[in-house]
């Protein structure tokens, strides 16, 4: 049995040694080129599986005057209109806030929003913010 | 960086061997703008085991370079984006002959070429119009994997027919800049800086007048195809106001701006290659070999295989002439005059 496996890893030594040959004709394929190959063919599958076919998040607005739809990953601040007056909303670090609102309450300044499926409301300037796309890995949220 | 005489040869031959592989695949139907077989990468391989590699790295400019001028890209974003892709190609190609040495040949090196040079012309593209156009990274690099292969084979296979010694290409021919070729310059920097819609429209129009003027035919699918894709790419990554389905206002206005920068630009550096400039030195003996090889695979008689045959070896009759630059003066007061109002505006 040892005998036989001492042989085994001769012969593949020999194989392992016979595959330097350096030819003289570039126009020859090797078995580096049949490597290479190999690897070129093998960098294009992470390639594929890592098409982000999707997009990342993105900051969903809806308001009277429509819907706006920012990406979540750019700071900026979007004014929009409601009926009551100019609801002002800020998206910087990831996540979106209401930062100024005309309504009485204005319990929708509390809340912030970074992942879908979070929202931010404002029932009386009838606004609503909310996140989409980007990872969905929850399986619940419990408010 | 002195040449011999010997090398000088080489380089010229496989320059111009190589612009004239690229014309005869432009015959070829072009399914995807950015996707292309390469075939002028052929003569590039061969220059390889040829070569040392400084003088390699510039038979790949030269060709990038009469390539880039010739098609009237030279000073356009598709111009950058070709320098990307001719400069990674040739240095991955280099390197990895050099490392390798002959143990690697045409298979795995032109492939090797194909796909550095579509990854650096993707980056570029994104930086330039949209950074949605490297979602197109794995296609082009799959595509670039078996497009790279073909023209390995082909160069593998054609490389027995080739003859290097074609004869003296020593015609020289002075250079010449004029007045109209320069006043191109502040124009593109105006088109890069401008940001208003309607003075870009101007700037392109004025353009098109200038290669209209100057008899140089003008592609409206081109443009078309170009300025169409990029307000494409551009609405992959909504930003704004949606105004229909996946329609948004920020981006589709940013993408007509951004295709109008690239359709003036465009346009420009078509007129700029038609503003009688003439080469000296060895890119100009490099045009005159050209223009020789093109005579003999498009205007000399015989069967497909006779015309490749006299591509191989070299042959071919100079028709010799050039386009002198024609209506100078209103294709100068049109520029003028566009670059005054986009700059007042």
């Amino acid at each position: 049995m040892q005998v036989a496996g001492v042989f085994v890893c001769h012969h593949l030594l020999a194989q392992a040694h016979q595959q330097v040959v350096i030819i003289d004709d570039m126009g020859k394929p090797s078995h580096l080129d049949i490597i290479i190959l190999i690897l070129l063919a093998m960098l294009l599958v992470p390639l594929w599986a890592s098409l982000d076919v999707g997009g990342g998040s993105m900051v969903s607005i809806h308001a009277d005057g429509g819907q706006w739809l920012y990406p979540l990953d750019q700071d900026r601040t979007v004014e929009v209109e409601g009926p009551l007056g100019v609801t002002t909303i800020q998206i910087e670090d990831g996540s979106a806030r209401i930062i100024s609102s005309p309504c009485p309450t204005r319990s929708c300044m509390r809340m912030e929003a970074s992942m879908s499926p979070e929202s931010l409301v404002c029932l009386p300037n009838r606004v609503s913010v909310s996140i989409t796309g980007g990872p969905e890995d929850v399986d619940v949220i419990v408010y | 960086m002195s040449l011999s005489t010997e090398e000088r040869g080489i380089i010229i031959r496989l320059a111009s061997l190589s612009l004239s592989l690229s014309v005869l695949e432009s015959g070829l139907p072009h399914v995807i703008p950015f996707l292309r077989l390469g075939l002028g990468n052929i003569a590039l391989l061969w220059g390889l085991g040829r070569l040392p590699g400084a003088l390699f790295i510039l038979l790949c400019a030269l060709r990038w370079l009469l390539s880039a001028f010739m098609a009237g890209t030279l000073l356009s974003p598709y111009g950058l984006a070709g320098l990307a892709g001719s400069a990674a190609s040739c240095l991955a190609m280099l390197l990895f002959h050099r490392l390798a040495g002959k143990r690697l040949s045409y298979y795995s090196l032109s492939p090797l070429g194909s796909m550095a040079s579509g990854a650096a012309q993707l980056l570029v593209s994104s930086l330039v119009l949209s950074t949605s156009v490297m979602g197109l990274l794995p296609l082009m690099l799959t595509f670039n994997l078996a497009s790279g292969l073909v023209t390995g084979i082909i160069a593998a296979k054609a490389e027995a027919h080739l003859v290097l010694d074609a004869g003296d290409a020593s015609t020289e021919e002075g250079g010449r800049w004029t007045g109209l070729a320069l006043l191109h310059i502040p124009l593109i920097i105006i088109t890069a800086l401008a940001d208003k819609p309607w003075v870009l429209l101007l700037l392109f129009l004025a353009a098109l007048m200038s290669c209209h003027l100057a008899g140089r035919r003008i592609r409206p699918g081109l443009y078309a195809v170009s300025f169409i894709s990029v307000v494409l790419f551009n609405l992959l990554s909504p930003s704004g106001r949606i105004i229909a389905s996946f329609i948004t206002e920020g981006a589709l206005m940013d993408g007509i701006r951004k295709g109008l920068v690239l359709l003036s630009l465009t346009a420009l550096s078509q007129s700029f290659a038609a503003s009688g400039l003439r080469a000296g030195g060895l890119p100009g003996q490099v045009l005159t070999a050209y223009g020789r090889l093109n005579a003999a695979l498009f205007q000399e008689e015989g069967s497909f295989k006779e015309r490749l045959r006299r591509l191989m070896s070299g042959q071919g009759q100079d028709k010799g002439g050039g386009d002198r630059p024609v209506r100078t003066m209103p294709r100068v007061l049109v520029l003028t005059v566009a670059a005054l109002i986009a700059l007042i505006a």
